[in-house]
């Protein structure tokens, strides 16, 4: 049978499975007039590019290099972390989320940042894939999510932890699965970190919504031992607290928390809203809150996530471009992002005409929102008259966030040419660190990449 | 010429929207809604997520009634409206699992009996198929489910005619090379 025929009999089969569907929800005129509700929407760019999957697929790394397969269980201890590790110094290792081929599990590589050396190539256990990795501050340790295989769209049910640890000598890795418990499978994970000693994780979490158009259920923040997988805090929102989503159970996909460098307290971001119900149908009422980065203090007592941390960084609105995610910084202050842009085709035109809105990197402090460019990519590279689509993606911060490692992708049409390019924000200049390759379809993401 | 702007879907409401339009949308849902909710679901695999986007899509023309310059191509905004919805939450989907861990919604999980109605051997070629490019995706089943010619897919897509035809030689190329892959 011709692919044809087996695209044919296969969507048929497929389409023939829907019966009934839901009769149209319009909504009421008054709401139908009532102008732009979310005013300020995180994600509101994300959805709409072309580039995001391929984009930053930069930070897929090669593989052709020491594919290591050696999976020795066991609990060595991590090195402590060093005054030097701690600054502003980018790390020596990282470790991403890779696919050897657009069907199969994905696999973890870890890589040293100065040559892009791929140093191993973690297998997930068989029947596996690993999905999320969060790195240690002693630049060794990582934890990678781990869930059931099903193919290459699969929805994921239950997610368990393994925790990768580089020899001190880099001549190996061990990898062993930790005792945290298993996540169910009515939860979205929002955020992982691992502290800067690689004792604890940090599981930011929220109560899948499985009935279209009511509310998720509440956001948990649980921080649990890495040794031995009890539950050492939790604080968890009130009934009515839910943050800006764009889909009920789906939070935003940009929700990242990070520890203090001191280990000592957690950050997040936050977008509260009003809106009552949020519907695909667009029926919600209410407005969005600012985004915030809030922060907890681990030696406070308490359990309500919102009363019990106290608000760092409040944005009122972007300037100089929408950031594509935010990502607190460890000294507890403040948070990082990059920018991205879309330029599209007019109604009835046949070319872009706009520039495109340069990319930066930003750093944001205090509750007037305060921001300050790090970098700036030079106009240059942008293509007046072409539809284009560019994103800038933050992989790492430095506590102060006075430096950051980034992608940088920029996507033109036609011709659909990707150009991407990995390197260090400092000092507003940007340093190349040497090329990854990519993977077609394989998507990147800051969560999939850890330093 | 491409388009990656939805034309129903990016504009603000327009508060001129008139009182017909409600009746003449769900007349049109009436008539069109399953076969774009069939599509949505080829290319996301899950109903619920299939019927989301078509309500937007809906929802979006209902928004713009009054600004639609030429209404006898409804439908094909609708059409171009539900890939562009499928593009975004496929996308979501793939970034959101990656970076966020989605656990599975009850709703996302096929049941046994859709399983065996689809078969393990179509069940293969739908994971393949979406696990395409999006642009590669959206050719082929417009060209092989919908039957379109270059021309309508092209206008489905907002692509050029030889951005359809190079990107279904493209995915049906890797279609086949994935799909043998597997055997």
């Amino acid at each position: 049978m011709s692919v044809e025929d087996r695209v044919r009999t296969a969507t048929e089969a497929t389409a023939a499975t829907v019966g009934q569907i839901r009769p149209l929800v319009l909504p009421d005129e008054a709401s139908a007039a009532r102008p732009g509700r979310l005013r300020f929407r995180r994600v509101s760019r994300m959805g709409g590019g072309w580039l995001v999957p391929a984009a930053a697929a930069a930070a897929v790394i090669v593989l052709a290099v020491t594919l290591v397969s050696v999976r020795t269980l066991t609990t060595a201890g991590h090195a402590p972390v060093t005054a030097a590790q701690s600054a502003d110094r980018v790390p020596e290792y990282y470790a991403a989320i890779t696919k050897s081929a657009l069907t199969a599990p994905d696999d973890v590589t870890i890589a040293k940042t100065a040559t892009g050396t791929a140093l191993f190539r973690v297998k997930p256990p068989a029947g596996d894939t690993f999905a999320v990795v969060s790195a240690a501050g002693d630049d060794r340790t990582f934890v990678v999510a781990v869930a059931p295989f099903s193919g290459p769209s699969f929805p994921w049910t239950t997610v368990v932890w393994d925790l990768v640890r580089v020899r001190p000598d880099a001549s190996g890795y061990t990898l062993t699965r930790l005792r945290v418990p298993a996540q169910p499978a009515d939860t979205v994970i929002d955020g992982l970190a691992v502290s800067p000693d690689g004792t604890k994780l940090a599981v930011l979490s929220q109560q899948a919504s499985t009935v279209t158009g009511t509310e998720p259920g509440p956001v948990t923040l649980r921080v649990y031992s890495v040794a031995t997988g009890q539950l050492l805090r939790s604080w968890q929102t009130r009934a009515g607290q839910i943050e800006y989503t764009t889909t009920p159970g789906q939070d935003d996909q940009n929700s990242t928390i990070s520890w203090q460098a001191d280990g000592q307290g957690l950050a997040f971001d936050w977008q509260a809203t009003t809106q009552t119900k949020i519907t695909k149908t667009g029926a919600a009422t209410g407005e969005n809150g600012p985004l915030e980065v809030r922060r907890l203090d681990l030696a406070k007592p308490g359990t309500d996530l919102l009363a019990d941390s106290t608000p760092v960084v409040s944005i009122q609105g972007w300037v100089n471009g929408i950031c594509s995610a935010l990502q607190p910084t460890a000294d507890g202050n403040g948070a990082v992002c990059g920018t991205e842009y879309q330029v599209a085709l007019a109604q009835g035109a046949t070319t872009c005409s706009d520039t495109p809105e340069p990319l930066s990197f930003h750093a944001y402090s205090g509750l007037a929102g305060r921001y300050r460019v790090l970098y700036t990519v030079p106009p240059a590279k942008a293509v007046k008259g072409k539809c284009g689509n560019g994103t800038a993606d933050v992989l790492w911060a430095s506590p102060s966030g006075s430096t950051v490692v980034g992608v940088i992708s920029t996507q033109y049409i036609p011709g659909s040419k990707i150009s991407s390019a990995v390197g260090v924000v400092s000092n507003g200049r940007w340093t190349p660190l040497p090329a990854s390759v990519l993977l077609p379809g394989h998507v990147f993401s800051a969560t999939g990449f850890a330093f | 010429m491409y388009k990656d702007v939805d034309p129903v879907m990016d504009a603000p409401p327009d508060p001129r929207t008139p009182a017909e339009a409600r009746q003449q949308v769900s007349a049109l849902y009436q008539e069109h809604a399953l076969g774009l909710v069939k599509l949505a679901k080829i290319m996301l695999g899950d109903q619920s997520a299939a019927e989301d986007v078509v309500q937007d899509a809906f929802l979006g023309l209902y928004r713009n009634w009054s600004s639609l310059a030429d209404k006898d191509r409804v439908v094909g905004y609708l059409r171009a409206s539900v890939l562009n919805g499928c593009r975004g939450a496929h996308r979501a989907r793939t970034r959101r699992d990656r970076a966020l861990l989605f656990a599975a919604r009850p709703q996302d999980i096929v049941s046994a009996e859709e399983s065996a109605l689809i078969g393990a051997a179509n069940r293969e070629v739908v994971a393949a198929l979406r696990a395409l490019p999006a642009r590669q995706r959206e050719a082929v089943v417009l060209r092989y489910y919908l039957g379109l010619s270059e021309g309508e897919a092209a206008q489905a897509m907002n692509v050029a005619r030889g951005t359809v035809k190079s990107a279904t030689f493209r995915g049906r190329a890797t279609l086949a090379r994935m799909l043998k892959e597997d055997q």
